[in-house]
């Protein structure tokens, strides 16, 4: 049976994923929906295309570039993941 | 680096759009899959004076570069680095991308792009430097090259992020990069 995942599920794999990018890992223990990954977090904008590399790894799933261009806040990541693996959002 | 002004200048809003990349911080290893996420079609195959590696992350500098052009006159603009084609790029590493034009230097140790549509000085550190040191330098040489003019300018940003030199009713654009090792920034100058 498939495992569903909730966005709070999401949030934290995501941290997994985001943490290599952020230098005061500090910044990651507040995050909420709203946290924009190159204003609050400080992620080089250099690094987004990776954090959407790593993401297709981390969920197995394959992000478009349409859908990519709309990571810049947590909670658009976890939009994202949530409709390619076929979730309700 | 610096530049001389461009003589074909244009009279419409100055603009400038700076960017860096320390290529220490670059995988080579996962360029086909970065290429493939924000390059376009129109962009392949790489030209011959530049390997993959160094292609792929020209064409983001210069798409980063003209995202930040172009978000001086379209504040809220979301970066499309797939929708920003770059073209006629020359050995020089000058081209056009999204209307704009665009000047890159490439060093074994980073990539830097001047997106650019006035006369514009531009300058890189090459060196380790904080943002303020960066600030300090910008706002010395807000006046023009070879001259202390810069007393009281200052660096403020918009509300979107958008960097400006001001000086009482005087305004410079000017804009800042930083990546793993490296600073710098371009400015357009009177």
């Amino acid at each position: 049976m498939e495992m569903i995942m909730d966005r709070h599920a999401i949030l934290e794999e995501l941290k997994k994923v985001l943490g290599p990018y952020i230098k005061n890992k500090e910044l990651l223990q507040n995050i909420n929906e709203t946290t924009n990954l190159i204003a609050d977090l400080r992620v080089n904008s250099a690094n987004l295309v990776d954090i959407v590399i790593d993401a297709e790894a981390k969920y197995n799933i394959e992000i478009d570039v349409d859908s990519a261009e709309k990571m810049t806040t947590i909670g658009s990541c976890i939009d994202v993941i949530q409709e390619k693996l076929g979730q309700p959002s | 680096m610096s530049y001389k002004r461009s003589s074909d200048s244009r009279p419409d809003v100055p603009g400038i759009g700076y960017d860096l990349v320390d290529l220490s911080l670059t995988d080579p290893s996962r360029t086909e899959r970065l290429a493939a996420k924000f390059m376009n079609a129109a962009e392949w195959p790489a030209p011959g004076f530049l390997s993959f590696h160094q292609y792929c992350w020209l064409c983001w500098s210069v798409k980063e570069a003209v995202y930040k052009y172009s978000c001086r006159t379209q504040p809220g603009l979301v970066f499309s680095p797939a929708k920003i084609v770059v073209t006629g790029l020359t050995a020089s590493l000058e081209a056009t991308a999204g209307g704009v034009r665009t000047r890159s230097r490439l060093s074994e140790d980073f990539i830097e792009t001047v997106a650019f549509n006035s006369a514009f000085l531009a300058e890189v550190t090459g060196e380790p430097c904080d943002g303020r040191d960066l600030h300090a330098r910008a706002a010395a040489l807000a006046g023009g090259p070879g001259e202390f003019a810069g007393d009281g300018w200052c660096v403020s940003h918009r509300e979107d992020g958008c960097p400006s030199l001001i000086r009482g009713t005087e305004t410079r654009p000017v804009s800042f990069s930083h990546h793993g090792r490296f600073a710098g920034f371009a400015l357009v100058l009177p």
